[in-house]
């Protein structure tokens, strides 16, 4: 596969974590579950949500208070062959556990976590798609007094 | 050259400077320094760091426990010509001292540092490849408590 090829995969991989990290933020689920292949894993605080209804309970189970944007970068998708892919990134997740409900903007210490994802793709006839993704969080802010 | 070619570039740029970000987070001096061209030149903490061998050397001097996560940002690829282009980048740089020794996560503080680069890329028979590499440290966070 040539550099062009390559290239045109990186960037559609990138924007499918941008869309996640969106959908997550804005309570997007249905969105958020279809950018998994429906096989998909995603390995979360030590559990393995697989195919998209445990994915979705997951995410329905989130308090609907809590306000979090995930802000990504450092995505660095390596392209494997023309139908998969796999990708390394850098999250910093700004958190309120009561956001939602306050007038914004709502005071700010920082980002509450600092995680390194990976993530592989799978090319599908919707397109790309998630089969798997694991975070590490790296950092955490202790709790404000 | 049109805006397509010049578009390609500033893509195969950045993720250099990902890969430098990622590389250099995991401790992966050799590769990192093959990022720069055979005579390249990091000023780095007020030295001058020339050629692979002396910025892999620079990097291995590095304390094993020391944990850094470089967050790369507001990545601006000026094309000059069809072998050269000028870069200016964001860095904000998590860092713990003992982190890699402790249990994860570990307490955040936000950014230890926060840096902008300016780096000359060339175009070589590997890919793209940094000849020189400048930054400067414009904010740093107190200790953490």
């Amino acid at each position: 596969m040539d550099r062009n090829e390559e290239r045109a995969i990186e960037w559609e991989c990138q924007q499918i974590l941008t869309r996640f990290c969106l959908y997550s933020d804005t309570r997007q689920y249905d969105k958020l579950v279809d950018l998994f292949t429906p096989d998909g894993v995603w390995h979360r605080l030590g559990e393995a949500l697989a195919g998209h209804e445990m994915l979705r309970t997951a995410m329905e189970a989130r308090p609907l208070e809590a306000m979090s944007r995930h802000v990504i970068t450092n995505v660095l998708v390596t392209v494997i062959d023309a139908d998969h892919a796999e990708s390394i990134s850098y999250k910093s997740i700004y958190r309120n556990e009561e956001g939602e409900l306050l007038e914004k903007p709502v005071p700010l210490n920082g980002p509450k976590w600092v995680s390194v994802y990976a993530d592989n793709f799978l090319r599908t006839d919707e397109g790309w798609r998630i089969t798997r993704k694991e975070g590490t969080t790296l950092f955490e802010r202790e709790p404000v007094p | 050259m049109d805006r397509d070619e010049k578009r390609a570039i500033a893509w195969e740029c950045q993720r250099i400077l990902t890969k430098f970000c990622l590389f250099n987070d995991r401790k992966q001096s050799d590769d990192l320094a093959n990022l720069f061209t055979p005579d390249g030149v990091w000023l780095r903490l007020g030295k001058s760091l020339t050629g692979r061998e002396n910025i892999s050397k620079a990097m291995e001097a590095r304390p094993a426990t020391a944990l850094h996560l470089h967050l790369l940002s507001n990545v601006f690829v000026m094309v000059t010509d069809a072998d050269q282009a000028e870069v200016t980048s964001y860095k904000s740089i998590y860092y713990d001292a003992a982190g890699e020794s402790l249990d994860k996560p570990i307490p955040l503080n936000g950014p230890k540092w926060v840096s902008v680069y300016t780096d000359k890329f060339v175009r070589t028979d590997e890919g793209w490849r940094i000849a020189r590499m400048e930054g400067t440290t414009l904010f740093e966070g107190e200790p953490g408590p």
